[in-house]
């Protein structure tokens, strides 16, 4: 068994949100509302893992012109793909 | 729309902005991990930050794939896009070839709220699709 909590919901999202129950997309606003949260906990994980991995990356910058360079350096390789796939 | 925030935005977003926000702590950065807006790409983009960071910042492959994955961005495959490339290639081609992708998923993806790019090539395109700089999207 979950736990219970009282939420306010504007209006607009409330009317929303029973459309899509009546449509058949969801079965109850409960089920809506299980669902969004466990969106935004999936999102915030997500966003978690990113982090953490990205400072890894970020350790290895010097400085914006690396960056730069590396871009530049990536965006020749398309030009060639694209000239040979064209030619 | 979460309350008391402006509505999300659809942006579409080149390797410039994207790569930036990836490696380097600066405004790209808070961007793209703003969760403020929705970003979409072309697969050409995402290729090219799987190379960089497996050639210049010695990821391995499954790492920089799984890094890639986790990022707050939707990528697009080369068939959503190829009707419209030929108009793009006459669009920007002749600026920057690597370009094109990402202008090809700009006329394809109807209602749309503009690029984001750095690029200055990009500035051709104003008139027809709205250019956003990294300043106006964390001012947004």
């Amino acid at each position: 068994m979950g736990s219970k909590i009282l939420l306010n919901i504007p209006e607009k999202d409330m009317e929303r949100i029973e459309t899509l129950v009546k449509a058949g997309e969801y079965a109850t606003k409960s089920e809506f509302m299980r669902f969004a949260v466990k969106q935004l906990l999936y999102g915030e994980e997500r966003i978690g893992r990113l982090e953490a991995a990205t400072s890894k990356v970020q350790k290895q910058t010097k400085d914006r012109k690396q960056i730069e360079v590396e871009i530049e350096e990536a965006k020749a390789d398309t030009r060639r793909t694209l000239s040979k796939g064209r030619a | 729309m979460i309350e008391g925030r402006q509505s999300p935005l659809l942006i579409l977003a080149d390797t410039t902005v994207l790569y930036s926000g990836l490696a380097y702590r600066g405004l790209e950065s808070k961007v793209l991990f703003s969760r403020a807006h929705v970003f979409v790409t072309t697969e050409f983009t995402m290729a090219e930050i799987l190379r960089i960071l497996t050639t210049k910042r010695a990821l391995t492959k499954s790492e920089a794939i799984g890094l890639i994955d986790a990022m707050p961005v939707l990528v697009t495959e080369f068939a959503l896009i190829k009707d419209r490339w030929e108009e793009a290639d006459r669009l920007i081609g002749r600026r920057d070839r690597s370009d094109v992708p990402l202008v090809a998923l700009a006329l394809t993806i109807e209602n749309h709220d503009g690029i984001w790019s750095t690029d200055k090539d990009f500035d051709v395109l104003r008139g027809r699709f709205k250019v956003w700089k990294t300043r106006e999207l964390l001012k947004r």
